[in-house]
C-alpha cells in the first residue's frame, strides 16, 4: 500500500516539476535573446585580442586556466548567475553520478560538483540506485559519472582499451561510456592491442600519440588512483607485506582475481606469530587466517567461467584453479606459474609448457589437455564464456605433447593475450568435458576438483563465510619452494563498516580488505597496520575516471571538457573525501607501476 | 462459524492474488536493468556483448513479452520454483530464500511474542502505580520511538566493543562448523542475544505504553467502577480489565507482525545476521528481480498466515465475535 502511495507523489511531483520547467523555459528563451546580442559583442572583443592559450597537456587543478579556456571557446556567464552559458547562450545544466551507497565516491563527486561550480560550470552531484546508475552508464544516458573497471595490468591496453572501447554500439558495457568517437585514437589503440609486450619502444611511442590526443581531446579526466584497501592486525599472523626494507613485497589482498596477483605470496610469507593459543572452536586459531571485505556477498558458485559473480566466492580464482603464468603489479613482471615456459617463436605462433607433476586434488594429472580444453572452450560457447572475442585472432591449438601447446593466430592482439595468460583459469578436462553448455556457462559447480593452494570446505560455508582448507599436496611446494601458511582460511562477509571495523580492532579478523574511511588514524596510532606508513597508506589498485558523455551538449566540445579538467579539484578529492587514503591520478590515467608508458 | 472464515478465505486468496501481482510487478518498474548488472565486468568486446546480453535474457526469461512473463511466474510459483537470483547466480531463490529463514524465525519469533508478552503484562501492572508510571513510562516512550538501528550500534559498541561480552557479527563464531555439540549452540545462543535484546527493548517499550494506556480506559468503564463498589479484589478487576484491554493490542500484534521484517532488516545489517532482511537489502540494491520477488513473496505469505492465527485467536479471547457469528448464522 505504501508503495502504492509513493508511486502516485512521484508522479504528481514530476507532473509539478514539469509545469514549473515549462514556465522557466519560456522565461530563459526571454533572456537568451538579450544574451545573444551581448554574446556577440563579447566576441568581437575576444578576437581582437586573438592570443592563442598556451594549455598545459598535463592537466591539473587549477581554476584560472579552466576559466580562461572557459572564455575562449565562448563561454561566458551573461545572466550573472555565476555559471557560464554555452556560446549559444542557452543554459548549462549538466549532473555528474555516483551509485547511493558508495560513501567515498559520494563525496568525490560532491568535491567535483562544488570546485567546477566555483569555475562557473553547472555540475550538480546526484546519486541514483546501483541498477539505475549501471543502466545510464552502460545506455549512455549519464551526463557525468565515475567509473574504476581497469583492472590492474601489465600492458597500458587494458586501460586505454576500457577507455576508448570501439566500435560504438547501442549497449556501451565495458568501456568508452561517454561514447567518444575518434577513429585516429581507436586506430592507435588497436595498433598497441598488436604490440608485442615486449617492444617498450613501440608501446611507448603508440601511448604517446594515445595520450596526447586524449590530453587535447579530453574524453574523459583521469582523477585519482582507487587504493588497494587493506589493513591488517598482526597479532595472530606476522611478517605481512609492506614498504619498510626488510618487509616483503607482495599485495596484501583477497579480492577476486588478486590472488593471482600476489595475494598467493602474501599467503606464502605469513609467518604464525608464538604463543597464540589454539582456543576452543574447530578452526584452529593459531592456524587460521580471518580475513573480511573481499567476498561482497554470500557464496553463490565456484564456477571461475561466471560474469561478475567472482566477488562472491573469491578464491575460486586463485586459490582453487590456477592460471598458467602470474603478474606481480609491484614489479611488473609475468612469472611462469602452471607453466614452465612460454614463448613466441615467431609473429603468429606461442608455444606453452606446463610444469611436469601436477596434479588435481583427485590425484588425477594437470596436463596439455586441460590447458587445451580450457582455452577452447571460448571457441565452443562464444555466448557464455569472456574470452570468447581472443578466437577471433586464434586460430587453433595443437598439442605437441603431454605438457607443450602450440598457439597458432592469424594476426595475433599479443597485448590482449597476454592479460589472458594470467586471467584465464585451467580447469580439469576430465571433469568439465561431460558437462553441458548450461553447466559450464551457468552452472554451481558444487565439489570442485582445482589444483590450487586450497580446498573449498563445503562443511563450513556459511551465509556469512567462505571457508579454504589447504592443500597439503600442492604441487608448488616442491616445485616453486612456495608453501602458504594458513591451514585454514574463513572469508568473511560483513554488511557493516562498522562492524569490519571493530572485528580487526579486536583482532578477530587478521586482514581487512574493506575500504575504512579514516583507517588513517588507527594506523597512525598503531591499532592497524598498512602498507604504507603514512600518506597514501595504500597502494593503487585502479583509476577512477571521470566519465564524459561526449555525444551532449557542451560536453561534445573539446574546449569545454578540457576546462572542466582544470576545474576539478582532486587535491580536495584525495584530502577531504578520501582523507589521504589515496593518490592523484597520472593524467595519463596510467598506474604507477606502467608509468613508463606515460609519454605526452 | 463456516460461514465466517469462508468469508476470511476468501479475502485472503484475493489479497494474496493481489499482493503477489503487484509484488512481481514492482521491481521491473524500478529503473535500471538486472541483466546489465550481471554482465558488469565482463571484459567483452562491444560486438560480443549483445550476444551475451540475449544469452543471460533467455536464462533468466526475460527475452519474452511481458505478460508471458506474468503468466510463467505464476505457473512456476505453483511448482514451488521462484526462479534464479541474478545477484546470486546461479543460485535458485528458493534456495537462497530457505537458508536465510530459520536465522529470522529464531531472531524474530522470539522477539515479538516474548516483548508482547512482556510488555502487556508490564503496563498492565504500571498503569496506576505512581512511581512505575513517573519512572518507567518516559522510558517505554524513548524505547519505542528509538531507531532500531541506533539501539542496535549502541549495543554492539557498548556490550560488544568495549566490554567484550558479546561478539557483533555473524550468527554464530566465525571459528566453528555447524553441529550439533553444545560449544555450537552456545556459540548460536551468543550471537543472537544483541540482535534480539536490540528488538524486543523496541518492541516492550511499544507494548507496554499501549496497554498502560488501554488499561486506564478499561479501569473507569462502568463494569470496573461496579466490580469496585462490590467490593471486589483489586487483582480481579484487574484480570476483568485486562482481558478487554488486550484485544486491541491483538490487532496491533497482527499490524506489527507485517512490519517487523522492515525492523529485522536494520537490525540484521547492523549485526551482520544472515536473515531475509540482509536480501531484501542486497536484491533490492542489485536490482535482482526474482530475489526481491521471493523476499516479499515469502514476507506476504507470513503476514497472510499471521493474520489468519490472529483470527482464530480472537475468536477464542473474544467471546463477543463467536456470539456474533452464531448470531450470523441463526
Amino acid at each position: 500500500m505504501k508503495k502504492v502511495f509513493i508511486w502516485l507523489l512521484v508522479i504528481s511531483m514530476i507532473v509539478v516539476f514539469s509545469l514549473v520547467g515549462c514556465k522557466e523555459e519560456a522565461a530563459a528563451e526571454e533572456e537568451e535573446e538579450m544574451a545573444e546580442e551581448e554574446v556577440a559583442e563579447e566576441e568581437e572583443m575576444a578576437e581582437e585580442e586573438a592570443a592563442p592559450l598556451d594549455i598545459p597537456l598535463g592537466f591539473s587543478y587549477d581554476p584560472a586556466m579552466a576559466a580562461a579556456i572557459l572564455a575562449d571557446a565562448g563561454y561566458v556567464d551573461t545572466d550573472g548567475d555565476g555559471l557560464v552559458e554555452a556560446p549559444d547562450g542557452s543554459k548549462i545544466e549538466l549532473t555528474v553520478t555516483c551509485p547511493f551507497g558508495w560513501t567515498d565516491w559520494m563525496e568525490a563527486i560532491s568535491v567535483i560538483s562544488s570546485s567546477a561550480m566555483e569555475s562557473g560550470i553547472n555540475l550538480v552531484a546526484e546519486t541514483p540506485d546501483y541498477g539505475a546508475w549501471n543502466t545510464a552508464l552502460m545506455d549512455g544516458t549519464f551526463n557525468a559519472t565515475l567509473n574504476n573497471w581497469a583492472s590492474l595490468s601489465n600492458t597500458p591496453w587494458t586501460l586505454y582499451n576500457l577507455l576508448f572501447r570501439h566500435p560504438i554500439v547501442d549497449l556501451m558495457q565495458s568501456g568508452n561510456f561517454g561514447r567518444y568517437e575518434n577513429q585516429e585514437i581507436f586506430d592507435l589503440v588497436d595498433q598497441l592491442a598488436a604490440t608485442q609486450t615486449d617492444d617498450i619502444a613501440g608501446m611507448q611511442d603508440i601511448c604517446g600519440q594515445i595520450q596526447t590526443t586524449m590530453l587535447t581531446e579530453m574524453p574523459m579526466i583521469p582523477l585519482w588512483y582507487n587504493g588497494l584497501w587493506s589493513q591488517w592486525n598482526d597479532s595472530v599472523w606476522s611478517n605481512w607485506p609492506s614498504s619498510a626494507e626488510d618487509a616483503p613485497k607482495s599485495l596484501p589482498t583477497s579480492w577476486s582475481g588478486y590472488w593471482q596477483l600476489g595475494g598467493l605470496t602474501t599467503l606464502a610469507n605469513l609467518e604464525p606469530v608464538e604463543g597464540v593459543e589454539a582456543g576452543t572452536g574447530t578452526y584452529a586459531r593459531n592456524e587460521t587466517l580471518y580475513m573480511s571485505g573481499a567476498a561482497w556477498g554470500a557464496f553463490s558458485d565456484l564456477n571461475p567461467f561466471l560474469p561478475g559473480t567472482k566477488a562472491n566466492s573469491t578464491g575460486t580464482i586463485g586459490l582453487l584453479y590456477e592460471s598458467l603464468f602470474q603478474y606481480d603489479p609491484l614489479t611488473n613482471e609475468m612469472t611462469p606459474f602452471l607453466a614452465e615456459s612460454g614463448e613466441w617463436t615467431d609473429d603468429s605462433t606461442y608455444v606453452v609448457k606446463i610444469r611436469d607433476g601436477i596434479k588435481w586434488t583427485d590425484g588425477q594429472t594437470l596436463d596439455a589437455n586441460d590447458v587445451k580444453f580450457t582455452f577452447e572452450l571460448g571457441q565452443t560457447y562464444p555466448g557464455g564464456i569472456w574470452y570468447a572475442p581472443m578466437w577471433d585472432y586464434l586460430d587453433s591449438i595443437d598439442l605437441v605433447d603431454d605438457l607443450t601447446l602450440q598457439f597458432n593466430f592469424t594476426a595475433p592482439l599479443y597485448q590482449e593475450f597476454s592479460n589472458n595468460l594470467y586471467n584465464i583459469f585451467i580447469v580439469p578436462e576430465h571433469i568439465w568435458a561431460s558437462r553441458t553448455e548450461e553447466e559450464i556457462t551457468a552452472g554451481i559447480n558444487e565439489n570442485p576438483v582445482g589444483s590450487g593452494a586450497y580446498e573449498w570446505d563445503a562443511a563450513g560455508v556459511g551465509p556469512d563465510r567462505n571457508v579454504w582448507t589447504k592443500n597439503n599436496d600442492w604441487w608448488a611446494i616442491d616445485a616453486l619452494g612456495m608453501d602458504v601458511a594458513p591451514n585454514k582460511i574463513v572469508d568473511i562477509r560483513f554488511s557493516s563498516n562498522n562492524v569490519a571495523l571493530g572485528s580487526i580492532l579486536k583482532g578477530e579478523v587478521d586482514l581487512s580488505n574493506n575500504f575504512l574511511p579514516g583507517v588513517a588514524e588507527l594506523v597512525n596510532k598503531g591499532y592497524v597496520k598498512s602498507y604504507f606508513p603514512e600518506a597514501p597508506y595504500m597502494l593503487s589498485a585502479n583509476t577512477a575516471v571521470l566519465f564524459l558523455n561526449t555525444t551532449i551538449a557542451p560536453m561534445n566540445d573539446a574546449a569545454f571538457r578540457r576546462a572542466l579538467a582544470f576545474a576539478i579539484n582532486t587535491g580536495d578529492i584525495v584530502n577531504v573525501a578520501y582523507a589521504n587514503l589515496v593518490k592523484a591520478a597520472d593524467p595519463s590515467g596510467l598506474l604507477p607501476s606502467l608509468s613508463t608508458f606515460n609519454n605526452y | 462459524m463456516r460461514r465466517y472464515f469462508g468469508r476470511k478465505i476468501v479475502v485472503y486468496l484475493s489479497t494474496f492474488f493481489l499482493a503477489v501481482t503487484i509484488d512481481w510487478a514492482i521491481p521491473r518498474f524500478m529503473p535500471g536493468n538486472p541483466i546489465l548488472n550481471l554482465l558488469t565486468r565482463v571484459a567483452g568486446r562491444p560486438e560480443t556483448v549483445q550476444h551475451m546480453y540475449n544469452y543471460y535474457s533467455r536464462i533468466f526469461g526475460l527475452d519474452i513479452p511481458v505478460w508471458k512473463q506474468y503468466i510463467n511466474f505464476w505457473i512456476a510459483l505453483f511448482h514451488g520454483d521462484l526462479g534464479t537470483s541474478v545477484l546470486m547466480f546461479p543460485q535458485k531463490v528458493t534456495a537462497i530464500i530457505m537458508r536465510a529463514v530459520p536465522y529470522d524465525i529464531f531472531l524474530l519469533v522470539p522477539a515479538i511474542l516474548l516483548s508482547f508478552y512482556a510488555g502487556n503484562k508490564f503496563g498492565a501492572f504500571a498503569a496506576r502505580t505512581k512511581w512505575l508510571d513517573n519512572t518507567v513510562l518516559p522510558l517505554g516512550y524513548m524505547l519505542t520511538a528509538t531507531p532500531y538501528m541506533w539501539l542496535g550500534i549502541l549495543l554492539a559498541w557498548s556490550l560488544g566493543i568495549v566490554a567484550g561480552i558479546f561478539p557483533i557479527a555473524g550468527a554464530y563464531g566465525f571459528n566453528l562448523q555447524p553441529s550439533l555439540s553444545w560449544v555450537f549452540i552456545l556459540s548460536l545462543l551468543e550471537h543472537w542475544f544483541l540482535p534480539f535484546v536490540s528488538l524486543f527493548l523496541v518492541y516492550f517499550g511499544g507494548w507496554a505504553i499501549g496497554m498502560r494506556n488501554m488499561i486506564i480506559y478499561e479501569l473507569e468503564a462502568d463494569y470496573s467502577h461496579y466490580l469496585e463498589a462490590l467490593g471486589a479484589p483489586r487483582s480481579l478487576v484487574r484480570k476483568y480489565a485486562y482481558r478487554n484491554a488486550i484485544l486491541p493490542q491483538i490487532t496491533g500484534l497482527a499490524l506489527q507482525l507485517g512490519v517487523v521484517v522492515a525492523g529485522a532488516l536494520v537490525t540484521e545489517v547492523v549485526f551482520s545476521y544472515p536473515g531475509i532482511g540482509y536480501w531484501i537489502l542486497q536484491a533490492i540494491q542489485n536490482q535482482d528481480y526474482f530475489l526481491i520477488q521471493g523476499c516479499f513473496l515469502f514476507i506476504i505469505i507470513m503476514v497472510l498466515i499471521a493474520n489468519f492465527i490472529i483470527d482464530i485467536v480472537y475468536v477464542i479471547v473474544d467471546p463477543r465475535t463467536r456470539l456474533g457469528m452464531v448470531g450470523g448464522s441463526a
